[in-house]
């Protein structure tokens, strides 16, 4: 606790937590031609022999998928905590240089307790499992357990055991599907019983204190949990004015944290941990206390770990946990309450939080209280029990408060409004839904909530006819959301901005749903004439696939089309005269840094806009930063290209059919020799243009031929896309 | 001539016609070159394939030559038109009375055709389509008997006919394009003389021979590969 209140105090001193961002230059391993064709043939060089076909075929799909992650924005580089965790691994492998210059490792931005190794060397960490961690010494266990996987190639063992299996799978046909998933699960245990092994040699021979390496399982058996388990006080979630009844809160103790004990391991693909803690006590015998916790640097770990911690609440955003993201501000808070960064990443919570529930999608952010153990049990509790339009009130509140707290923070107050917005939209489309100061009373509200005897059982006797259980219902008879606002409602700011907010349009194709009072509102009806100047293209996404074949995937004809595509992208462009900006991965040169940076917040925003495809719009986690981007490249549109060519399985049935029609017409036979012949293709060609700004889809169009994406097809419709983006 | 052809796009269109036309890459204007071939059936059926005529006869015949014209007017759809030129010998190696005491027979088809090309995907002028068109025909014969030096002129006859084909278009160099195609041909009256409907008996030998010119059209043109070059404009 004295190390997190020392580590808390020395962040506290700055005002502003820096989002953690990819700084200097591209490594590498970003680079599109290194890492596709030198460590391809490296690798096939390596195992040159009987072998051969198959580990290119393992070295194409894994290049292929590492180098999608690489790019997929959430891969972070040239950071101090990168330069840190460098400095770890220096240590660890002090005593072999070689297999130190082969791995490279890069920080994942993940809330997730986890880290992965590849087989080309490349280690990911996830900022969820720094935040955690106890010490430099329980890192550098987990950096070596993971550099024990590469050494030992289990990515490829893997995969030939899985070659293996599925042969096996089709001589033995009655084998059922379980049986194949415990082989498996079995064999990623092994490996992992192995990586432990061999990557506790590693960390025994760096001089690390060896008990930390228990002290990492114990890491990883909360690692479903925040990193602490402070006590949630009710004020944090009350406002002035709005006090939530005590009803939607638990008043005692919640549902304890489940520490994962159990020894059953067979469907696991980790050994359980209690085995995994019991092999390493004996590994560890009586040299426990040898060694130390840190040999790098204390201070810069804990510097290190509280800039993850800060950064999670972010990351718990990007993975819809919003209740895990404001508990951890809360943690945070207690001990740097006035940082803006916190209130930020609230108010963002509360914004989704609100599109959650208005969007019948409540059960996808809130745990049952069955379900939800812990601290943040409690802010589950409470939303489970809040109806959407206390949700409402209570976002609208909270989010007045952190702007009157920061005004001139154009994020909060951004969002403050996008929570008016859809507050006025959904229920009031006056400020005269709110009572005045006079008519707020405490108790009132109270009452709202308080069960009366006579009610109680009545309840009881309700419960008991139908079912058995005892259950009792929170009983509203009226609601706090009117009360919640006397104050604001007297404020002239507030009037004129809840004024100046347009009813959220709704569009036709919802139409069928909603009220015919909403319909009315439809006055925003989508522009036909796009009229754009300049687009940035940031995601390319390209596949080529054999159905005939055993390894599906066509890499290197991937490769190719990509190619193709951006050429013919310039080209189009070129010839409608629109300025097109191709962020992609795949056109990066060594010297567009600063470009490919901003790539990743623009592409995380659009993998975010992803997860919310039913909704018409959406702000960011990153919404600053976009917005920052759009004015630096002077356009907020960013479109979106997916290409796919497929060879499909010949329909048999098909030429037979033809055969026979020609036995009876002979004209039509060498047309039923070409079907015969000739492979069926089919290729699809999707574009999506957004509005980042505001995450609105601005243009989309798909099509499907079923022919060969050939060039002149491809082009001729990029150049048709472009003309409508244009509009000359 | 303007209004005849916005009457007869109109006439074939059955979407609406959208606002922009695109074209390939804003090119909406194709002209080429074509050549038709089909084997020569008009000989093999018509029944003037004599014993000196080899297989290469059959299977090259003399070569018909055109101009081709199309205009993306949707998306989907091009307004195609077309000049095909073939000369040809009605009666090689002749059967009928007239025949025996002529020579060099000589017909020359002028094909004009327009129409529509329905493609698969709103490329046009590019990719998979489905073409109809109307022909009209104009055969004109000469011939020359035996062992005299006067060429004879047949006044030119009229066919109508109807096309329907399939075909792939392809784009290269953004400029140039290639089209492969089948084309199934009916002529009215080359069907009448070709199913034998017309007694060209006793007819005189400019009647027969326009008759048979007819029907050799008729044959000729039942199947056809359409093999086409052109630019974009």
């Amino acid at each position: 606790m004295l190390a997190v209140f020392f580590s808390l105090t020395i962040h506290a001193q700055n005002n502003r937590h820096n989002i953690i961002r990819c700084s200097g230059p591209i490594p590498e391993d970003f680079l599109p031609n290194k890492i596709k064709t030198v460590l391809l043939s490296n690798d096939v060089n390596k195992s040159a022999g009987k072998n051969k076909k198959l580990f290119t075929n393992f070295s194409l799909g894994n290049n292929y998928a590492i180098y999608n992650q690489l790019v997929s924005g959430y891969v972070i580089y040239g950071t101090p905590l990168n330069n840190y965790i460098d400095r770890v691994a220096d240590k660890l492998l002090a005593n072999d240089v070689e297999l130190r210059k082969k791995i490279r490792f890069y920080v994942f931005e993940s809330p997730q307790v986890n880290a992965f190794a590849f087989s080309n060397g490349i280690i990911f960490l996830n900022i969820g499992l720094f935040a955690q961690l106890k010490s430099e010494a329980q890192l550098a266990f987990v950096m070596s357990h993971e550099i024990a996987h590469y050494k030992q190639e289990h990515s490829f063992k893997a995969y030939t055991h899985q070659k293996t299996l599925s042969r096996k799978e089709r001589k033995s046909f009655e084998e059922s599907s379980l049986r194949e998933e415990l082989n498996f699960t079995r064999f990623s245990r092994i490996q992992e019983q192995d990586a432990d092994e061999i990557g506790f040699n590693i960390f025994k021979e760096s001089g690390y204190k060896l008990n930390e390496a228990l002290g990492l399982l114990d890491v990883l058996s909360m690692s479903e949990y925040p990193f602490d388990s402070l006590r949630l006080q009710k004020d944090f979630l009350n406002g002035t004015y709005l006090k939530i009844p005590e009803k939607y809160f638990i008043n005692g103790d919640v549902k304890a944290i489940a520490i994962d004990t159990n020894e059953i391991d067979s469907l696991r693909t980790h050994p359980a941990i209690p085995k995994r803690k019991q092999s390493i006590t004996l590994k560890i015998g009586d040299q426990s206390q040898i060694g130390k916790s840190f040999l790098v640097s204390e201070e810069e770990f804990y510097k290190r770990r509280n800039e993850c911690r800060y950064e999670l609440s972010r990351l718990y955003m990007l993975d819809k946990d919003y209740v895990k993201s404001i508990y951890n501000c809360y943690l945070l808070m207690t001990q740097d309450p006035d940082n803006e960064y916190f209130y930020e990443v609230l108010v963002k919570s509360l914004y989704f939080l609100q599109i959650n529930f208005n969007n019948s999608s409540k059960r996808d952010v809130v745990l049952s209280k069955y379900k939800a153990a812990g601290e943040t049990a409690r802010i589950h509790y409470m939303l489970s029990n809040m109806k959407t339009e206390e949700l409402n009130v209570w976002c609208l509140r909270k989010s007045w408060e952190y702007h009157t707290k920061f005004p001139d923070n154009e994020e909060i107050f951004a969002f403050t409004k996008k929570i008016t917005q859809h507050f006025k939209s959904e229920f009031a489309e006056d400020v005269s839904y709110f009572f005045p100061i006079k008519e707020y009373n405490d108790s009132l509200i109270q009452s709202f909530y308080v069960i009366t005897q006579q009610e109680e059982i009545e309840e009881k006797k309700k419960n008991n006819k139908g079912r058995k259980s005892n259950k009792i219902r929170v009983v509203n008879r009226g609601s706090y959301a009117k009360y919640s606002m006397p104050d604001f409602i007297t404020q002239k700011h507030f009037l004129d901005v809840y004024e100046s907010l347009p009813l959220i349009a709704i569009t036709e194709e919802n139409e069928e749903e909603i009220s015919p009072k909403k319909i009315q509102r439809v006055t925003q009806k989508p522009k036909k004439e796009l009229d754009i100047n300049k687009i940035i293209i940031a995601d390319l996404t390209q596949i080529s696939v054999d159905e005939r074949k055993s390894e599906p995937i066509l890499y290197r004809a991937m490769e190719k089309r990509t190619q193709l595509l951006m050429n013919s992208i310039n080209i189009c462009a070129q010839k409608n005269n629109l300025d097109v900006l191709l962020m992609l991965p795949e056109a990066t040169k060594e010297s567009d840094s600063i470009i490919f940076a901003d790539r990743n917040i623009i592409i995380k925003y659009l993998d975010e806009r992803r997860r919310y495809s039913d909704l018409d719009e959406l702000y960011g986690v990153d919404y600053g930063d976009i917005k920052k981007l759009t004015e630096k490249y002077q356009t907020k549109y960013v479109g979106v290209i997916y290409n796919a060519g497929f060879i499909l399985k010949k329909d048999w049935g098909g030429v037979a059919f033809e055969f026979l029609v020609s036995f009876f017409y002979p004209p039509l036979i060498p047309f039923t020799i070409y079907d015969a012949v000739k492979p069926d293709k089919e290729s699809y060609l999707g574009f999506a243009l957004f509005d980042v700004s505001n995450g609105k889809i601005v243009y989309i169009r798909e099509q499907t031929f079923n022919t060969d994406s050939n060039p002149d097809l491809l082009k001729s419709e990029l150049y048709n896309i472009f003309l409508k983006i244009k509009n000359k | 001539m303007r209004y005849i052809l916005i009457f007869v796009c109109l006439f074939f269109l059955i979407e609406k016609i959208d606002a922009q036309v695109p074209g390939y890459m804003g090119k909406k204007m194709l002209v080429g070159i074509q050549y038709d071939y089909s084997p020569a059936f008009g000989s093999l059926i018509f029944g003037n394939f004599g014993d000196e005529t080899t297989l290469m006869d059959l299977l090259l015949p003399s070569p018909k030559l055109g101009l081709g014209l199309k205009f993306v007017i949707s998306d989907y759809k091009t307004f195609d038109l077309g000049y095909m030129n073939q000369t040809f010998n009605p009666a090689r190696g002749g059967v009928g009375d007239y025949f025996q005491t002529a020579d060099r027979i000589s017909s020359t088809a002028h094909t004009f055709s327009f129409g529509l090309s329905r493609h698969a995907y709103h490329l046009a002028p590019i990719g998979l389509y489905l073409s109809q068109n109307f022909n009209v025909v104009s055969i004109s014969s000469q011939y020359k008997m035996k062992g005299s030096n006067i060429t004879r002129t047949v006044p030119s006859v009229l066919d109508f006919g109807y096309t329907i084909g399939i075909g792939s278009r392809r784009i290269f160099a953004d400029k140039i394009a290639v089209d492969l195609a089948v084309n199934f041909n009916f002529y009215l009256i080359g069907f009448a003389q070709a199913v034998g409907f017309v007694d060209n008996s006793n007819s005189g030998i400019s009647k027969e021979i326009s008759n048979r010119s007819l029907g050799y059209n008729y044959f000729d043109n039942v199947v056809s590969l359409k093999l086409g070059a052109g630019y974009l404009f």
